[in-house]
């Protein structure tokens, strides 16, 4: 497998407080990998540690598969928190001075940049007057300038209107479709992360407690079989005895959650009406991504 | 280091506070000449006036006779006085403002981590600072200029005048590059504008208070120290005007050095390993 990005076992320690407790992240090369926890799990520290803005206490990590990482850092773009830029001066001369401590000698490169952001038209307003997602997608275009392979972007779309998060979406599906730059994003709106991400992460008091792909997460998700009959008793023997079917629950009449056995919903249709059950409904039931989240993150409301 | 440089500078030019300061401070030499322009001809008209009308009461004295103010105030007698003073706080103030807004708007992240070493983003602002300073230095120094070939004709510029000046400047840019370098220094460890800028203001407005509590410590420990010697500030304002002898060159050169090498050691000591947020 190549990996844009791994770590192992990183950690960073504010006095007593363990920010960031042993992390072993593996970031597929392509993927879209969404980032999620709590606030003050600790995403955006262990962000700043692979951008460079911190240093680790503990751990070790690997850059395109090199740990030479102020070289390969030059092949990263990184949205962290806010975005990096001078209110009183216009877009344009924001990345002008971005070109010049790149080094960029391309005479078109800001306007290519700024084109691709959709932030062209604006270019000569100052960045005082932009609005939320102006800002946001000026920072991307920072992030871009160098034509990363990969972006670290730490919850780029907060704050911003449900066109705002559109645009910002569809603007990173378009970078990861067309240039091909892995994607490292943290978020908080967890449906709008679960549109776009092909892995996932989920970090807890600093620790990584899960890493698992986007077709994982729906199998995941759907965890059990519902059965609504019309004689509970009689649907239960029949699922014991003929199935052997042990882990169920009935949480209110005549309804049936069946745990276990997931694969095997034909026969156990086919049972109960043999037996002389009247099947009302039968689906694979779960969780919503939200409900799955939360659980993960250790449940209660994403503050 | 050279891209950071082009960076920086193209940064400078667009800064505000670069601007600001820069106009803060012709300001005051415009003000300062038009006082003075004021005093002269009122002490004209006085000395025109006298005797002329009512009654004129003399009492006699040992006093000496007041000399004209043009007189009493030379030309380099004025640049001590801006260098000193309001030149001193202005490039203060501007350093404060060009480092701590990196911070302030993060703009810091799109350099830090970006293949660039700690040390030489450190030193690109560093220097950046520097020029920024020593431009501010010279417009004023350009201004005061202006207004003796405007004001006063250019009667007080000789050649003399110029050797003597340009001595004096080259001294006094040195030492502002070293105050600047303090400057820089600190407000990296802050990295917040108030912060940044009151501890900048405090240290070249009240130095002599914290210069006197050392000075104190010392004599009780026996140490026959005068740290105003090697203070930068201290050292701006006490660098005489004219004969410059090698001695208070080597001085000034050898303490501008070691507060440049000084600042830029501690900062990078301290910035490779601080985090940037």
């Amino acid at each position: 497998m190549d990996y844009v990005l791994t770590t192992d076992n990183v950690t960073k320690v504010y006095g007593k407080h363990r920010a960031v407790n042993r992390v072993s992240m593996h970031v597929e090369k392509g993927a879209i990998y969404g980032f999620i926890g709590k606030n003050g799990a600790g995403k955006t520290t262990f962000m700043r540690m692979v951008a460079g803005l911190a240093a680790a206490n503990e751990g070790n990590i690997t850059l395109f598969g090199s740990t030479e990482l102020e070289k390969q850092r030059k092949r990263i773009g990184t949205l962290i928190e806010n975005a990096g830029i001078y209110a009183n001066m216009s877009a344009k001369d924001n990345l002008e001075i971005v070109k010049r401590n790149f080094g960029i000698t391309e005479k078109n490169a800001v306007e290519e940049v700024l084109k691709f952001v959709g932030l062209w038209e604006s270019r000569k307003k100052k960045v005082k007057n932009f609005s939320m997602g102006m800002k946001q997608r000026l920072g991307l275009a920072i992030a871009l300038f160098r034509n990363p392979d990969f972006l670290i972007l730490d919850e780029p779309i907060n704050g911003l209107d449900p066109e705002g998060i559109k645009e910002i979406r569809d603007l990173l599906l378009k970078m990861n479709h067309e240039k091909g730059i892995t994607i490292l994003i943290s978020s908080h709106i967890l449906g709008e992360l679960s549109k776009i991400a092909t892995h996932y992460g989920i970090i807890r008091d600093g620790e990584l407690v899960d890493e698992f792909k986007a077709e994982e997460l729906q199998e995941r998700c759907a965890r059990c079989q519902k059965l609504v009959v019309d004689n509970e008793n009689l649907a239960v023997n029949i699922l014991e005895e003929k199935l052997g079917i042990t882990n169920y629950d009935v949480p209110q009449t005549n309804t049936i959650r069946v745990f276990e056995k997931l694969d095997m919903q034909e026969e156990m249709n086919r049972e109960l009406i043999l037996g002389g059950v009247n099947i009302r409904e039968s689906y694979l039931a779960g969780q919503d991504l939200e409900g799955y989240f939360m659980e993960l993150l250790g449940g209660g409301s994403n503050d | 280091m050279i891209n950071l440089m082009r960076g920086e500078l193209y940064k400078l030019f667009k800064s505000k506070c670069f601007y600001v300061c820069s106009i803060v401070l012709v300001s005051f030499v415009l003000l300062m000449y038009g006082m003075f322009s004021l005093v002269d001809m009122v002490d004209k008209e006085e000395a025109a006036m006298a005797g002329n009308v009512g009654i004129t009461v003399s009492v006699e004295t040992n006093m000496p006779e007041e000399l004209p103010i043009w007189e009493q105030m030379g030309v380099i007698d004025l640049v001590q006085m801006m260098f000193s003073s309001m030149g001193s706080l202005l490039i203060a103030i501007f350093a404060s403002v060009f480092v701590c807004s990196e911070y302030t708007c993060g703009a810091i992240k799109n350099i830090v981590g970006k293949g660039y070493g700690r040390g030489t983003v450190f030193l690109s602002k560093y220097f950046s600072s520097i020029v920024g300073a020593i431009l501010i230095e010279l417009l004023m120094l350009g201004t005061i200029l202006m207004c003796e070939l405007l004001i006063l004709h250019g009667n007080r510029l000789s050649g003399e005048f110029f050797a003597a000046l340009a001595e004096y400047v080259a001294i006094q840019l040195m030492l502002a590059a070293a105050q600047t370098g303090v400057i820089v220094m600190l407000n990296q460890f802050l990295r917040s504008l108030g912060a940044g800028i009151a501890v900048s203001v405090c240290l070249i407005m009240f130095y002599p208070i914290v210069t006197a509590v050392i000075n104190a410590l010392l004599q009780y420990l026996k140490v026959t120290i005068n740290v105003n010697k090697y203070w930068v500030v201290d050292m701006i304002s006490e660098c005489p005007t004219t004969n410059i002898t090698g001695k208070i060159w080597g001085h000034n050169v050898l303490w501008s050095m070691v507060w440049i090498v000084l600042t830029i050691a501690v900062g990078i000591l301290h910035y490779r390993k601080a985090d940037v947020k």
